[in-house]
């Protein structure tokens, strides 16, 4: 798993690649904390991520409880099997995905 | 135990004396070179004054006009026979080898006196020159050739140095030479012998100097050496013994420093491993903390197979394999009432202790909601209300469940965010059950969760599962998935729930061969019977069984 921050004034986009499971979940997790001070909008772009597994949807679920607070979060892009584990866990309903 | 020194190993003692006798050697060369080189200077000097002496003192009373007289008529005379007497005395007196007045002419010598004639041989004998002899002689007559004395080396004599004095007439011309020999082999001699007696004082004061100094590196180097030598072999071994290592080297110099450091070492590595043992021991004390919360974990997933003996209406068997000591998924089953029967697949977010204890508590809630006769919706319903109050670490957990009227094969079933079932309708193959999911319990606070009926004929089997099965990872990083899932299941889609695991886990364990296990593997499968199933004839024969069932 690899992560890459684009940060405009309040707005952080994160692009996740490769695998978000139980091993590297606790990277993207850490390296994000320190960056969503007096963020407001935060873009998840999964275009190159291959798969998440539930330790990968524990992130996503912490990032949108803190962005709740703070601003909006929106995931961008899955792909067709990052959107199967969506829908089948059912955060499709939990996360605004566009 | 005695360190035994490895055979090709030499002591530092002998290295240092070979260098001490290599050292010696060369400082007694060289002692013997520089003494011999100024001792034959000095001596050669003592020749050339005792030489120049002796010539100088007999050609200045020379009568010149004499000579020439003898050299002409060849008869000696009273005044003759005076001065060979003179010059004999001379000869004895000085130990020289010949005294001679000679006349060096074009091609020979030619003796006026000597003191060696013999027979005949008399005023005017002639004998050839020496190699070098005629330029030197003749310069000394001339007064031309500065070389006071002259080396000739002599067939019969051996080594011979000559001075030469000139001898003048009254008109003030030289006329002959007075010449001394002296036999100098004995220099040679005489530098050997002082040789000898230089080597003999230094190789003697070598002899005692490496006597006394064997006996200072034993004491002061060796020794020390050898002590620390044995003291580092043995520090392993004494490493469990309350038996540090004391300095007892008072060299006071370099070793006695290095056994202090030593003994400085030796005490802290014993502190260090001593911490290092209490903080494996802690390790220990949280591994068995660890192993105590799992058998806790484990003790709360039913376990005991048949689960309800004496009931044939169904048969359920379920396990769990964590991937850590302790994991995040659970399954339960348990009457609600005698007709109903509530099943729980779930998998809470994360692993190890964190995900172990969310886990208590879901299944306690998840339990008690459906016991206080909750449908399956309002217990989630409930039970993520509760968890939601204080959820620090956004844990959530995926929950399929379902409550099952045995008597009439009715159900009714929530998935929150939960795994696919698979579903086997009797004489059929298992498939998967594909349907919107709610998302998982202990994202949002009220939530709303979906419920839906289902129906079950007797024959029908239902297999849940966590996301470690499908997820299974070979070393390449490719998923088990739900297709190779659904292959094991339909190898022998007849076989009773605990066959059907087994099933399932050979598939996983022969696609995943050496790879680590990252994920809790939790299976669940049920056959129900029909509530009229009676005990099977064959309990080994599925078949029978579903045949009864029917």
């Amino acid at each position: 798993m690899e992560f890459k921050t684009t940060k405009e004034d309040t707005k952080l986009t994160v692009a996740i690649a490769g695998r978000l499971d139980t091993l590297s979940a606790p990277d993207l997790e850490k390296g994000l904390e320190p960056e969503l001070a007096g963020i407001t909008d935060l873009v998840l772009d999964l275009k190159d991520l291959e798969y998440i597994s539930s330790a990968g949807l524990r992130v996503l679920l912490g990032l949108a409880q803190v962005m709740e607070k703070q601003g909006n979060m929106k995931v961008t892009n899955p792909g067709d099997a990052v959107m199967d584990v969506f829908s089948v866990t059912g955060f499709d309903d939990i996360l605004n995905i566009e | 135990m005695r360190f035994k020194r490895p055979a090709f190993a030499r002591s530092i003692r002998n290295k240092l004396l070979a260098g001490f006798v290599l050292t010696t050697i060369i400082i007694a060369g060289i002692i013997c070179y520089v003494t011999s080189t100024s001792y034959r200077a000095k001596i050669i000097e003592r020749y050339e004054y005792v030489g120049m002496g002796i010539t100088s003192t007999i050609a200045n009373r020379l009568n010149g006009d004499q000579i020439m007289r003898y050299l002409n008529a060849g008869e000696p005379d009273g005044y003759y026979d005076i001065v060979l007497d003179e010059i004999n005395t001379t000869q004895e007196q000085f130990d020289a080898l010949y005294i001679y007045v000679c006349i060096p002419e074009e091609n020979d010598v030619l003796y006026i006196w000597s003191d060696h004639f013999s027979g005949e041989e008399t005023i005017g004998f002639t004998t050839g020159y020496a190699q070098g002899g005629k330029e030197w002689m003749q310069g000394r007559l001339y007064g031309r050739e500065d070389e006071l004395l002259k080396f000739v080396d002599d067939p019969v004599f051996g080594q011979i140095a000559t001075a030469a004095y000139p001898v003048h007439n009254s008109q003030g011309r030289p006329v002959a030479l007075v010449c001394v020999d002296f036999l100098v082999d004995q220099i040679n001699t005489e530098v050997l012998t002082m040789n000898l007696i230089i080597v003999t004082c230094v190789f003697t004061l070598m002899l005692i100097f490496i006597v006394v100094y064997s006996t200072f590196a034993n004491r002061h180097l060796v020794r020390p050496i050898e002590k620390l030598t044995t003291a580092a072999k043995e520090l392993t071994e004494n490493l469990d013994k309350d038996h540090a290592y004391k300095s007892d080297i008072h060299t006071q110099d370099e070793l006695e420093e290095l056994s202090l450091a030593f003994e400085k070492m030796d005490v802290e590595l014993r502190d260090y491993i001593d911490q290092n043992m209490n903080i494996t021991a802690a390790q220990e004390r949280i591994n068995a903390d660890l192993d105590t919360a799992a058998n806790i974990q484990e003790s709360q997933l039913p376990s005991t197979f048949p689960a309800f003996p004496g009931r044939y209406d169904f048969d359920i068997y379920a396990s769990m394999t964590p991937a850590k000591t302790v994991g995040g998924d659970f399954y339960d089953f348990f009457l609600v009432d005698e007709d109903h029967l509530a099943l729980v697949m779930a998998d809470v977010s994360g692993k190890g202790i964190p995900a172990s204890l969310f886990m208590m508590i879901s299944k306690l809630l998840i339990q008690s909601r459906v016991m206080m006769g909750e449908s399956p919706a309002e217990a989630l319903n409930n039970t993520n209300a509760q968890l939601m109050q204080n959820n620090a670490a956004h844990q959530f957990v995926t929950v399929w469940l379902a409550v099952i009227d045995l008597k009439t094969g009715k159900g009714i079933a929530a998935n929150a965010g939960h795994e696919h079932p698979a579903i086997r309708r009797a004489n059929g193959k298992y498939e998967l059950v594909v349907y919107k999911h709610s998302p998982p319990v202990a994202t949002m606070k009220r939530m709303k969760f979906k419920e839906h009926e289902f129906e079950l004929f007797p024959g029908d089997s239902l297999f849940v599962y966590t996301d470690g099965v499908a997820e299974a990872t070979d070393s390449n990083n490719e998923l088990y998935g739900a297709e190779r899932m659904l292959e094991a299941l339909n190898k022998n889609p007849d076989a009773k729930p605990k066959e059907i695991l087994k099933n399932v886990m050979d598939g996983i364990d022969e696609f995943v061969k050496d790879a680590e296990q990252f994920d809790d593997i939790t299976m669940l499968s049920i056959t129900y019977n029909g509530p009229d199933a009676t005990k099977p004839e064959e309990p080994e024969a599925s078949e029978d069984e579903q045949e009864t069932g029917n």
